[in-house]
């Protein structure tokens, strides 16, 4: 990754988070509008190719909230486990449940599907980035020769 | 809510995804996950088949989400009997890999219990695009254990097996496109519906698609001419992986059983029996180029994966000749034959592993320390594999050779399945007597006692035994599949128990 540009290297990291609200922005919205856990997921994936190719593959992977694989792992298990209260309810496995919680000025909405969709969102971020940062590497090795 | 129809489909998942968090932990803790997992499917299994065995079809909304919006799951006596076979099977090839193959790479457990997820998923869809994701899903999990403990001839043969089914899978979702952009529908008893009621200018569109489908299903299945990945794949796989994949072809089997009777069965319309006059011929020729493979090789790995070619071609033309008697022999034989291929692999690999460099190459060796038992034990499978009295291979041909007698083609039937058995017996007499009596005398000392061959041949006489258990039980059992024949045979039972409502 030689010759640095320092503008990148300092551009990057507020880049980053601004990236990641981003991508949290698009998975709250995806609740009625386009979006949801899977373009979030991408978006953030975005973010940490940027770090890591321009701070390295280590800072990438010190920035996210646990190991890629790892998060990968607990996301296709939060979004398995999304599904079961509507079985125990007496419903087929993956139906939602909504609760409206009044707010005064708004009412928010919880659900499981935003469960489910947080699953989502990390099992696209964990298993890409994993992959992106076992490659970037094996390209930077190419590069060099 | 009974949950039965999902429950098979889940628990591998779940069982996946805990290994994988596990997947530093102890390999004993790992190892007993795994096999827990399989006897608890075994036994969901179980319960399902004796839910459906009355004839009744579950029917499972995803979601609550009504059919054919949202994607249901539906257990009939066909998606039990295939998931049951998948989850025998997968305890006696786990119990294999559980002696050491398991840890020779990574994620070997994982792997396995998403095969299982995969396969039940397919068995058990009722959506055609669902079908396709099932079918990732296994396909992915098998190319990581057609890879599994790496080597140069393993890769190569595995870089082939992948790229054909990336192709077959492009293609399929070709299939899938085009039939949704015609019809506006992907749930399988919607599509039974509306294929008959498709208007004249689209007949030809959606016959390509089911054509194309059918090739798609034809290559999992290992029909002539789309075959030739399976010999180097599954004689390169390590054993486990190889035995676990003789029910792979089956779901292709499966696939091509489903669609042809819901989707283009005799109510089809100007589509009705789509696949006529191809399927027969295909088997059959399946057959033959599978018993000539097996005579043809010179190592006993891939002689036994010519052999689940061959089998293919039995199964398929049981399906091909589409009577309910000749669909209830091919369902008999379907899990026999799954059973025998695996034992075969389980047991190449026991004799391979005692000829140091030969491994399983058809050449004179030493003798095998433990050759009677080791001799034996083949013998028996061999027997199975060929279908000879008295094991359940030749119960099922017989019942095929006899429903085979109503067709107009009988005699080319007749002549293919017994001279195909012939050359079966002859390479398979061949190789056993190659192996176990033109050996040289061993030189030197004799070699120590193998400890802990019977433990290394315990699954593998599971699975005999499980051919026995076909043999004993054969009357409820080829009942049961001539029920099952009978269900699939009129598709309407199985659209309505789907989208309800009285009009077909």
């Amino acid at each position: 990754m030689t010759p640095r540009s320092i503008l990148l290297a300092r551009a990057v990291p507020p880049l980053y988070w601004l990236m990641l609200a981003a991508a949290a922005w698009i998975l709250l919205r995806g609740h009625n509008e386009p979006g949801g856990g899977f373009i979030g997921g991408l978006v953030a994936v975005a973010a940490s190719a940027a770090v890591a190719i321009v701070l390295g593959e280590a800072a990438a992977r010190r920035r996210m909230p646990r190991p890629p694989l790892e998060l990968a792992v607990l996301g296709v298990l939060l979004a398995g486990l999304a599904g079961l209260p509507g079985a125990l309810a007496g419903q087929p496995y993956l139906t939602h449940l909504w609760w409206g919680v009044d707010l005064g000025i708004a009412e928010l909405k919880l659900s499981t599907v935003m469960l489910f969709d947080l699953g989502v969102f990390c099992a696209v971020w964990g298993t890409l980035t994993a992959y992106l940062l076992a490659l970037l590497p094996e390209a930077a090795k190419e590069e060099g020769t | 809510m009974s949950h039965l129809a999902i429950a098979p489909v889940l628990l591998p998942l779940l069982a996946g995804i805990l290994l994988l968090l596990l997947r530093h932990g102890d390999i004993r803790l790992r190892r007993a996950l795994s096999v827990a997992a399989v006897v608890a499917e075994i036994g969901l299994a179980v319960a399902l088949l004796l839910a459906v065995s009355g004839g009744e079809i579950l029917v499972y909304a995803l979601g609550d989400w009504p059919a054919p919006y949202g994607i249901v799951l539906v257990a009939d006596r066909l998606s039990a009997w295939l998931v049951l076979t998948t989850a025998l099977l997968a305890l006696f090839a786990l119990l294999h890999a559980l002696r050491g193959i398991d840890v020779a790479g990574r994620h070997f457990h994982v792997l396995f219990q998403l095969q299982l997820f995969g396969l039940a998923g397919a068995f058990l869809t009722g959506d055609l695009f669902n079908l396709f994701v099932f079918f990732e899903v296994l396909l992915l999990a098998s190319y990581g254990l057609m890879l599994h403990g790496g080597g140069r001839a393993r890769t190569r043969a595995g870089l082939h097996y992948v790229v054909l089914n990336l192709a077959g899978s492009t293609l399929f979702l070709f299939a899938v496109g085009t039939l949704y952009g015609v019809t506006g529908t992907l749930n399988m008893a919607d599509l039974a519906r509306q294929v008959a009621a498709v208007p004249a200018d689209n007949v030809p569109v959606v016959r390509a698609a089911g054509l194309l489908l059918f090739g798609v299903f034809a290559l999992k299945a290992a029909l002539l001419p789309l075959h030739l990945w399976l010999p180097a794949a599954y004689a390169q796989a390590s054993a486990p992986a190889a035995a676990l994949f003789a029910i792979m072809t089956k779901v292709g089997a499966y696939a091509i059983l489903r669609v042809s009777t819901l989707m283009f069965g005799a109510g089809a319309g100007p589509l009705a029996d789509l696949l006529g006059g191809w399927l027969l011929p295909l088997a059959l020729a399946t057959l033959v180029v599978g018993m000539l493979g097996a005579v043809a090789s010179t190592r006993l790995r891939a002689q036994v994966a010519y052999l689940v070619v061959a089998s293919a071609g039995s199964l398929l033309t049981a399906f091909g000749l589409n009577t309910a008697d000749s669909i209830a022999a091919g369902l008999y034989y379907l899990p026999h034959t799954t059973f025998a291929a695996a034992a075969l692999f389980l047991i190449s690999d026991a004799i391979a592993g005692r000829r140091g460099e030969l491994a399983d190459r058809f050449e004179p060796g030493p003798a095998l320390p433990a050759h009677a038992l080791l001799g034996g034990l083949f013998f028996v499978a061999a027997v199975a594999m060929a279908g000879l009295p008295p094991l359940s291979g030749f119960l099922g041909k017989f019942l095929l050779l006899r429903a085979a007698l109503d067709h107009p083609w009988w005699p080319w039937v007749l002549g293919t399945v017994l001279a195909g058995s012939l050359l079966g017996l002859i390479a398979l007499a061949r190789s056993g007597s190659l192996l176990f009596y033109r050996a040289r005398p061993a030189e030197g000392a004799p070699p120590p006692r193998q400890a802990g061959l019977t433990a290394e041949l315990a699954p593998f006489a599971g699975l005999l035994l499980l051919g026995v258990g076909l043999t004993v039980a054969a009357g409820p059992l080829s009942d049961y599949a001539r029920a099952t024949a009978e269900q699939i045979l009129q598709p309407y039972h199985y659209v309505h128990a789907v989208l309800g409502g009285g009009e077909r």
